[in-house]
């Protein structure tokens, strides 16, 4: 029993000489390393996220601010482009990662949406159901948008083909509303290629669908 | 330089990405965010794409206007660093001035719900406050026909690509 | 004055133990190639690598005028982990990291002139078919380094790595010395506060890690890497969480040792008296 007593005895004061040297120890932590660490602790943890997916709601046209009210989500569907000389009807995504553009085209994050008065630049694969056959559009042909906030029509001013490194041709900050498609060039080739072929198209008529005009 | 310039516009963007300002300030920290920088006799400045990036954002996300002070205060500090490292490249920058951008960054993401990650091949994806995924962000404006895999540390504008960037440096440096 | 060197000297032996430790736990996890072969295996790295590879090739297909079948199977799951393994050995080896590309190379432009020949296609433009291979090549070859991102940290890694051992002997020869001093020079029973001590740095330690870290959503670069950094994370918590234990049972054991000891050394000397 005595035995016993001295054993408990050594432990309740080791544990407690312990306490002390564990708390100075975690005060000399705090003092000099906690904020050393913290700063690369909160960027792993900000790294860190959940996805979260929504459908595009609710989206309107401010046209006083010439702005949309909300801006589509990374990867949803927010217009459909229609190029009746082309017969072309395809989705348009907001973002343009490879992933996205083998289901339609993609819309360069960066660059504006319809109504805005910027560069707005889509992109598409060159075979035929896609971008392929932009280069038989003529001059005066028309391009609409039909967004999730209304129907906006351009009508094609100019075409050129560019180097994929000459990101000057596809201004956004522009004067007056801009609508740039682009493919890879020459289209129907086995391979890839550094070349792209650009289509301008200036805003001809907007008709929104909404009440905050 | 480039390195330098890299991280001084990871850092705009970055504190664009990481507030929405009410009517009061937006214009403020829009212009301060387009800005162009001297930096020791080179001018830096945001691209187009990433100036129109950073309206979006602050048009879609809302936060208050004393953290859009906040963020405007943490880019003069920022700013300062750099331009009182009095260097042309971030290589050059001492492990304390690392320190201060990491501790700047951290203190941003801190204060904010800015999320934020590095994609395979260099990509950056950039989340909303409400978790929906904004933007992904890529050095090249103009997609390439086959995606090319960047060097975070020069393909990352971001609070990421500050962050692996600062944290690379200091780790080489180390 | 005997006392005030014994808490002192208690004290730095807590911290060495500690010290120790935790170097012993990273010579065991993360600086061990084993580790990271298991750590790999439990997190489906490879799966997910080659999923990723197959599905990111695939992206060059539509824009190339090829068939997908040009891409399929240029490597095999089993193949991929093979050259994963001896990257993965070079790494830890301090060897140059290369992923070789050869034959997938060969398989590759075999597969396009057997799909070119079946569907009378010409080439007319040779340049760009060099570029698609060039680009296949370079995903399945980034890929494969981006997703063990480690790589990029190989030279400081590996130097750590020579310096451990040292670091190790360094500490245990100093942790033997402080506790035979105390042990025989100050007559006291030595180990057990430090164990105390160095477990409650342990658990603290590691409810400070988890408590500032938020892994649990961690995605970077891909689902390959993620959760394979995931998956170390999980296993160092774990092993920091036993050596917390571990230390605490060596604590309780020094303890009871040392006051039995001290108990019997009492009895004798007061017998002889």
């Amino acid at each position: 029993m005595h035995k016993l007593k001295n054993v408990l005895k050594g432990i309740a004061k080791n544990i407690a000489v312990s306490f002390f040297f564990t708390s100075f120890l975690v005060f000399l932590f705090f003092l000099f390393v906690d904020r050393q660490v913290r700063p690369y602790f909160i960027l792993i943890s900000n790294l860190s996220y959940s996805e979260v997916k929504t459908e595009n709601q609710s989206i309107s046209f401010d046209t006083v601010e010439k702005r949309l009210t909300d801006y589509p989500n990374y990867g949803t569907v927010w217009a459909t482009i229609k190029i009746p000389a082309l017969n072309l009807e395809l989705p348009v995504y907001h973002g343009d990662t490879l992933d996205i553009l083998r289901y339609g085209v993609g819309h360069l994050a960066g660059s504006y949406f319809p109504g805005e008065g910027g560069g707005i630049v889509l992109d598409a694969h060159n075979n035929e159901a896609y971008f392929g056959t932009l280069p038989n559009l003529a001059f005066g042909d028309e391009i609409v948008l039909d967004t999730i906030y209304g129907t906006y029509t351009y009508e094609m001013t100019e075409a050129k083909i560019i180097k994929n490194t000459e990101e000057e041709a596809l201004p956004v900050k522009t004067e007056e509303e801009l609508l740039m498609l682009y493919t890879c060039y020459p289209p129907g080739y086995v391979g890839l290629t550094n070349e792209r072929y650009v289509v301008y198209a200036k805003l001809k008529g907007a008709d929104y669908n909404n009440e905050n005009n | 330089m480039k390195k330098c310039s890299m991280i001084l516009l990871a850092a705009l963007v970055m504190f664009g990405f990481s507030v929405s300002a009410n009517a009061m300030t937006e214009d403020e920290l829009e212009a301060k965010l387009t800005a162009t920088y001297d930096i020791n006799g080179n001018e830096i400045s945001l691209r187009d794409t990433e100036k129109v990036l950073v309206e979006q954002y602050l048009a879609k996300n809302e936060i208050s206007e004393s953290d859009a002070s906040y963020i405007a205060s943490k880019v003069d500090e920022a700013i300062a660093i750099l331009r009182n490292a009095n260097v042309t490249n971030l290589n050059d920058l001492s492990s304390a001035d690392k320190n201060k951008l990491v501790a700047l960054v951290s203190d941003i993401s801190d204060n904010t719900a800015i999320k934020a990650t590095v994609l395979s091949g260099g990509v950056l994806s950039i989340q909303n406050i409400d978790g929906t995924e904004f933007a992904r962000v890529t050095k090249e404006a103009i997609r390439q026909t086959g995606a090319s895999n960047i060097l975070v540390i020069t393909g990352i504008i971001s609070l990421a690509g500050l962050a692996i960037a600062v944290g690379m440096l200091k780790k080489k440096n180390a | 004055m005997k006392t005030i060197s014994y808490y002192v000297g208690e004290f730095f032996l807590a911290v060495l133990i500690f010290f120790f430790a935790v170097i012993l736990m990273l010579q065991c996890t993360i600086f061990q190639e084993n580790f990271m072969v298991k750590e790999i295996e439990k997190s489906n790295f490879i799966q997910e690598l080659y999923q990723t590879t197959e599905e990111e090739f695939s992206y060059y297909i539509l824009q190339s005028g090829l068939s997908e079948e040009v891409v399929t199977d240029l490597i095999s799951e089993s193949e991929m982990k093979e050259v994963l393994l001896e990257y993965l050995h070079n790494f830890y080896e301090g060897n140059s990291l290369t992923i070789p590309t050869d034959d997938i190379k060969t398989k590759l432009e075999a597969n396009i002139i057997n799909y070119l020949n079946q569907n009378n296609l010409t080439v007319s433009d040779e340049a760009s078919l060099d570029l698609f291979v060039e680009e296949i090549l370079n995903t399945y070859q980034k890929n494969m380094e981006d997703s063990f991102l480690f790589g990029r940290v190989q030279t400081l890694f590996v130097k750590i790595k020579q310096l451990l051992p040292t670091i190790l002997i360094v500490l245990g020869i100093t942790i033997v010395l402080i506790f035979l001093l105390l042990r025989f020079g100050l007559k006291k029973n030595s180990l057990g506060i430090p164990c105390f001590t160095s477990g409650a740095l342990f658990l603290l330690f590691y409810l400070y890690v988890c408590n500032s870290l938020d892994m649990q959503n961690f995605y970077v670069y891909n689902e390959a890497f993620s959760n394979l950094m995931k998956s170390i994370y999980s296993s160092i918590c774990s092993n920091m969480l036993a050596g917390a234990v571990i230390l605490f049972v060596l604590g309780v054991f020094a303890t009871v040792f040392g006051s039995f000891f001290g108990l019997q050394k009492k009895k004798k000397s007061v017998k002889q008296k």
